[in-house]
């Protein structure tokens, strides 16, 4: 279909009109929308529907009292930040009008346009927004379970797991070992694993300076790398091991009992061992198909609707999210534009072409910081694209001056997000 | 002033263009509010202690913006993120946080 600038002023003409048309009247019900998961990618959906559509009911679906981010969360892992920093709760968005369940959703009903909670009682949508994160692949690595996991935390959902790991690395012995074994792309925040490395390797180093960091990697590069492996040797010279997939670094096999992990040509014993776990889309997905047998979930990048079941949107870590890394800033983008193009689509408007950024910083340090930009656009065929010639990673020659402004730029950009989103 | 009326109201008329993407019809063009929405992630001007810079003018981002992606002006990040937009987008984005910070004013 070729669209000419005069055939495009007259679509515009109609489509303005049957906006009007299509917006519904106070003698009509509210369009209904419910977002599940008060995440980065939902609250940000929540939020933004509200200011830019009041007159559509927003319900926000969450089944845990409040928001432990797994940004920053390596901080209180390496003892700079607390549990309460990192920790949000609801009443900004109940503020704006947006109507928070306290509830678990047992189900997604497309036929019936409901979802179920754990009580038996419904929800129903005129369009449904899931933004439910990540569920662990339990038995991927051979041994590794939830009961594994209690002795060998993952800590990949921030909460109970990340205090239980700062307990492990506090109770540590100077000249102990550390493990951390990353997945395999794709996975949840991709530098994540190495920040984490990084700020446990401060810890150590100013508490406990004999101890040493092994990661088993199951990939052959990471996010970020060349920035990372030079700042540990700037910072931590010989306190970190990074062990490649290429020389045997993936993890097959646990034994909590001996604090042993097993690898293609080795095996590992240690004092603190954080197995991240291959990942998956939550099972919620799964009640109503949407990963189509796969891991993940299909979605048109310019709405974020789903490739499998109309007038359900995903967001998101659960999501293929073509070249957006799953990060927290990454969900929060995409929610924005979810919330313009759900706003759009019950007005009867034609939602508005995307252009979403995602920055994900990483301390190496307190006062250490590096990060990795890009700017995403959305192709004809709905898949989301880095725009050419922009984005990148911080320069790998830049002075301490320029490191220290990117810690800063990190903890601001924390302040704004979550604020943003939870404020 | 009517220059910057005019630009935004360019952009608004060439939003429902029928473009398909991937079975979903969108506009050929992003809404001002979204392209802005998406700087709010760092520049929020709710966080008074926010080392980031809170945003400024119209005439203040536009000319930054511009500055940021021809490399004229230094920055950590900001030339990154630059590069990624148009002249058009940059000035639609500008007026739009302007006009923000004039209604937040009120």
């Amino acid at each position: 279909m070729i669209v000419t600038r005069r055939h495009t002023l007259r679509l515009a003409g109609a489509a303005a009109l049957t906006g009007l048309l299509g917006r519904p009247s106070w003698a009509q019900a509210a369009a209904k929308v419910v977002v599940v998961g008060a995440g980065y990618g939902g609250a940000a959906c929540a939020r933004y529907l509200r200011r830019i559509a009041p007159e559509i009911e927003v319900t926000l679906v969450e089944q845990d009292p409040s928001f432990v981010t797994c940004p920053f969360s390596n901080t209180v892992l390496g003892g700079i930040g607390d549990m309460a920093d990192v920790t949000f709760g609801f009443d900004g968005l109940a503020a704006d009008g947006v109507a928070v369940v306290a509830a678990r959703v047992e189900a997604v009903d497309p036929a019936a346009r409901h979802v179920r909670l754990a009580d038996g009682s419904t929800l129903a949508y005129d369009r449904l927004v899931l933004s439910p994160g990540i569920d662990l692949k339990y038995g991927a690595i051979a041994n590794y379970d939830e009961a594994a996991a209690e002795i060998m935390p993952h800590a990949w959902k921030a909460g109970p797991q990340t205090a239980l790991l700062r307990a492990q690395l506090e109770a540590m012995e100077d000249g102990g070992t550390v493990i951390i074994a990353p997945p395999a792309n794709p996975f949840r925040c991709p530098p994540g694993p190495y920040e984490r490395a990084s700020l446990i390797a401060g810890y150590l180093k100013a508490s406990k300076p004999k101890s040493k960091i092994i990661i088993l990697d199951a990939k052959d590069s990471f996010s970020k790398q060349s920035l990372f492996l030079a700042a540990w040797e700037e910072l931590y010279p010989g306190m970190i091991q990074w062990v490649p997939f290429g020389e045997g670094g993936e993890v097959s096999a646990v034994d909590p009992a001996t604090m042993t992990v097993e690898t293609l040509f080795d095996s590992y014993t240690a004092d603190v061992i954080n197995i991240i776990p291959p990942q998956r889309a939550n099972r919620l997905v799964d009640t109503a198909d949407l990963a189509a047998g796969a891991d993940w979930c299909e979605v048109d990048g310019a709405t974020f609707e789903s490739r499998v079941v109309p007038g359900i949107h995903l967001l998101g870590d659960a999501i293929i999210s073509g070249d957006m890394p799953k990060s927290g800033f990454s969900a929060a983008a995409q929610g924005r534009v979810c919330a313009y193009a759900v706003a759009a689509l019950l007005r009867g408007e034609a939602p508005p072409s995307p252009s979403m950024i995602n920055t994900c910083y990483s301390l190496v340090a307190a006062d250490y910081g590096i990060s990795v930009a890009d700017v995403y656009r959305v192709d004809a065929e709905g898949a989301i694209k880095k725009v050419d010639g922009a984005g990148g990673s911080s320069p790998l020659d830049a002075d301490r001056a320029f490191r220290r402004n990117e810690a800063d730029y990190a903890r601001g950009q924390y302040a704004s997000l979550t604020a943003d989103l939870f404020g | 002033m009517l220059k910057r009326i005019g630009l935004r109201a360019a952009v608004f008329a060439t939003f429902a263009v029928a473009a398909l993407a991937g079975g979903q019809a969108v506009a050929d063009e992003t809404a001002p509010g979204l392209l802005a929405s998406q700087c709010m992630a760092c520049h929020n001007p709710a966080v008074t202690t926010n080392p980031i810079p809170a945003l400024g003018s119209y005439e203040q981002i536009r000319t930054m913006m511009l500055a940021f992606r021809a490399g004229t002006l230094p920055s950590t990040i900001m030339g990154r993120i630059a590069k990624g937009y148009t002249d058009a987008e940059i000035e639609a984005l500008a007026a739009e946080i302007a006009a923000w910070k004039k209604g937040a004013a009120k």
